[in-house]
């Protein structure tokens, strides 16, 4: 599964590119057809896009990306302009999917600002150089499409983040998320209260990992997290569910399990985890904190729950790692 | 497509600036004396205009129809303006397509697309103007590209969002899609807990529908929907099963007490959503689960006692039996008397 910046810079480079064929296109016709001065603008912005295409695929950030787009847009946007001074009537054409990739590349507000400023200046030429009607009729025209590419641009916009907000799992791990975590441990508790069982929470850390982090790059250590979360996933029951935050600490919610279960799982967990070789360091050992909670005897939510397993795991870290222990 | 995707665009001030520039523009082909294009233009704006203000509707003549026909109404206008006066309004053929890939679905969209272009280029043949056709017909071929690369991101998103929209929009009840798996897991646990579990089918009675329009039918299957999510308890879980019937899953939950909750709904229901000064009626069919069932079992036992409650009399629980169905709800129907009094 492609990231959503690597999305945005394969999308823009084969945008980029099939502009580019296009102009290269529009500047040979133009030459044979004698108009010398739109085949220099064609195969000048041909060039130009070719690069930003080069560019594009091989572009890191996606901050880089978009301030190259910037530039680019701005380029050919300036070009045509120059272009119109007494080709309006030709130039007209070459708005349309200039609006329409800026759209693409280009923040939301930036787009339209930009097209905004091209449709003033294109219509004033176009009614100086033919008349009121060719202007008015590009003017609507244009106008449509950019509310049509900004509605899409929005609609977007707006999908990435619910897309977000709906995504219930890491995409490293696979495990489910905190957000997700919160809502089942309510939901849980609930439960627990109703049939008087009790239920457990387990949090985890890989010891010293900021260190492990720190020794072979957030990138080679991805591996090790990816496996770790397989091998916890393989360990718990059906019906016990794995969590993952941010910071890559781990959390293990196992309803219907009593404080004597979960001694007896969290020391299984340890010492498989020791005994086990990893990829990137050859061995690691984690620290976990345990807390149990039993219906009837005191009220509790969600919060609390994961403050108390994170209050034990920070105590099992202070007493020297390698450790289970429990919050009562 | 959803409504409000409609408004982010016929709200937008650009759509509202084109309406009102070919409104200038007919002004002007008027003034002018050039009567065909006037006319035609104007038929673009009025359009528009139709798109923004759309009138009330019937029923059976959505809103989703309507503004496709107003879009193939609008194509043919553009293409018919490039037919009789191709020097001003071609520039319309640039927007269409994006807008037929804004309204319909992506493969009507297609073939839609390719029509207008073929007629399109078809139209540019005729004429004895190749340096425009070729300025014209590149950009157009650009234009096109770029549009499927909006259209590929808006499908992409959709795919991805579609199987993590757990709640129907309109009644918060979650979709029937994840009912499987959810049903599946409780099953599971409740085997390896030894807990109960039933599963109830909750549907508006026929009788009470028939009396409502359906748009009145959707503000009720709504109401009910909050009063579901009012009343359940936090771990239980509710289904849009069909377009007025939800299922609900309810775990720890044995048949005695499920008939027990159920016929509090009922009363809840009958008190609470009135439509038209009437009160509204709903009959429950309630299925527990046994040794070896699995959760599609479960779901048709639920649904078939629901049918055998509704066939009986509007505002009845039946539990699933096997061997009797006659097995009488009277206790409920007296509790229901006593209610009504």
């Amino acid at each position: 599964m492609k990231t959503d910046q690597q999305l945005m810079a394969s999308i823009s480079a084969a945008l980029y590119l099939l502009t580019s064929l296009i102009m290269f296109a529009l500047a040979v016709q133009n030459y044979r057809y004698g108009l010398f001065e739109l085949c220099y603008t064609a195969s000048l912005l041909s060039g130009l896009y070719l690069g930003a295409a080069g560019y594009a695929r091989f572009a890191r950030a996606a901050k880089m990306l978009r301030g190259m787009s910037q530039i680019v847009l701005a380029i050919s946007a300036l070009l045509i302009l120059i272009e119109s001074w007494d080709a309006a009537s030709y130039t007209r054409y070459w708005a349309y999917p200039l609006a329409l990739l800026s759209f693409v590349t280009l923040r939301h507000a930036h787009a339209m600002i930009a097209n905004a400023v091209v449709l003033v200046l294109l219509a004033i030429l176009l009614w100086q150089q033919s008349n009121l009607l060719l202007s008015l009729a590009f003017v609507s025209s244009f106008s449509l499409l950019i509310a049509l590419a900004s509605t899409f641009a929005q609609l977007h916009q707006r999908r990435s983040r619910t897309l977000v907000e709906l995504e219930i799992r890491d995409p490293l791990t696979g495990a489910y998320n905190f957000r997700h975590l919160e809502d089942t441990l309510g939901k849980e508790i609930c439960r627990a209260d109703r049939t008087g069982k009790a239920l457990s929470l387990i949090a985890l850390e890989i010891d010293y990992f900021p260190q492990i982090i720190d020794l072979h790059g957030p990138v080679t250590t991805q591996d090790l997290v990816k496996q770790f979360a397989d091998t916890l996933g393989a360990m718990i029951r059906a019906g016990d569910s794995q969590y993952c935050d941010s910071n890559h600490s781990f959390y293990l919610l196992l309803p219907c399990t009593p404080p004597e279960g979960v001694v007896v799982i969290a020391e299984r967990i340890r010492r498989t985890i020791e005994e086990q070789s990893w990829p990137v360091v050859d061995s690691i050992t984690v620290s976990l904190g345990c807390k149990a909670y039993r219906p009837g005897q005191q009220q509790s939510d969600a919060n609390m729950l994961i403050n108390d397993a994170n209050i034990a795991l920070v105590e099992a870290q202070k007493n020297g790692h390698n450790r289970v222990c429990h919050h009562d | 497509m959803a409504q409000s995707d409609h408004q982010i665009l016929t709200h937008s001030k650009a759509y509202l600036f084109a309406t009102f520039s070919l409104l200038l523009l007919t002004i002007g082909y008027l003034a002018t004396g050039q009567l065909l294009s006037g006319l035609m233009s104007a038929g673009l704006g009025l359009t528009l205009v139709a798109l923004r203000w759309p009138p009330g509707f019937k029923p059976q003549w959505t809103s989703a129809h309507y503004s496709k026909l107003c879009t193939v109404v609008m194509s043919l206008l553009s293409l018919a303006l490039l037919w009789f006066d191709p020097d001003g309004m071609q520039l319309w053929c640039y927007s269409i397509p994006l807008l037929m890939f804004f309204i319909f679905e992506f493969k009507p969209a297609i073939w839609l697309v390719g029509a207008y272009t073929l007629i399109l280029s078809l139209i540019l043949g005729t004429r004895q103007d190749p340096i425009h056709n070729m300025e014209f017909g590149w950009h157009y071929i650009l234009l096109i590209g770029i549009s499927f690369s909006l259209v590929y991101l808006r499908e992409l998103r959709r795919r991805q969002l579609k199987p993590l929209r757990r709640t129907d929009n309109l009644t918060m009840a979650a979709t029937r899609e994840h009912l499987d798996d959810d049903l599946a897991k409780e099953v599971q646990r409740s085997e390896r807990e030894g807990s109960d579990l039933a599963v109830m089918a909750l549907a508006i009675d026929p009788i009470c529908l028939s009396r409502l329009s359906p748009k009145e039918q959707d503000t009720v299957t709504v109401d009910i929907g909050r009063l579901l999510h009012n009343n359940l308890r936090l771990f239980d879980s509710y289904y849009r099963w069909q377009a007025h019937e939800f299922l609900i899953v309810l775990p720890h939950t044995s048949s005695a007490q499920a008939i027990k909750i159920a016929n509090a709904l009922r009363v809840r229901v009958r008190k609470e959503i009135r439509l038209n000064d009437e009160p509204v009626t709903i009959s429950v069919g309630i299925s527990g689960l046994n040794v070896g069932d699995d959760g599609h079992a479960l779901c048709q036992r639920a649904t078939q006692a629901l049918q055998s409650s509704q066939e009986k009399g509007p505002n009845r629980t039946q539990l699933f039996r096997d061997n009797d169905e006659e097995m009488g709800d009277e206790n409920d129907t007296q509790e229901e008397g006593r209610q009504d009094s």
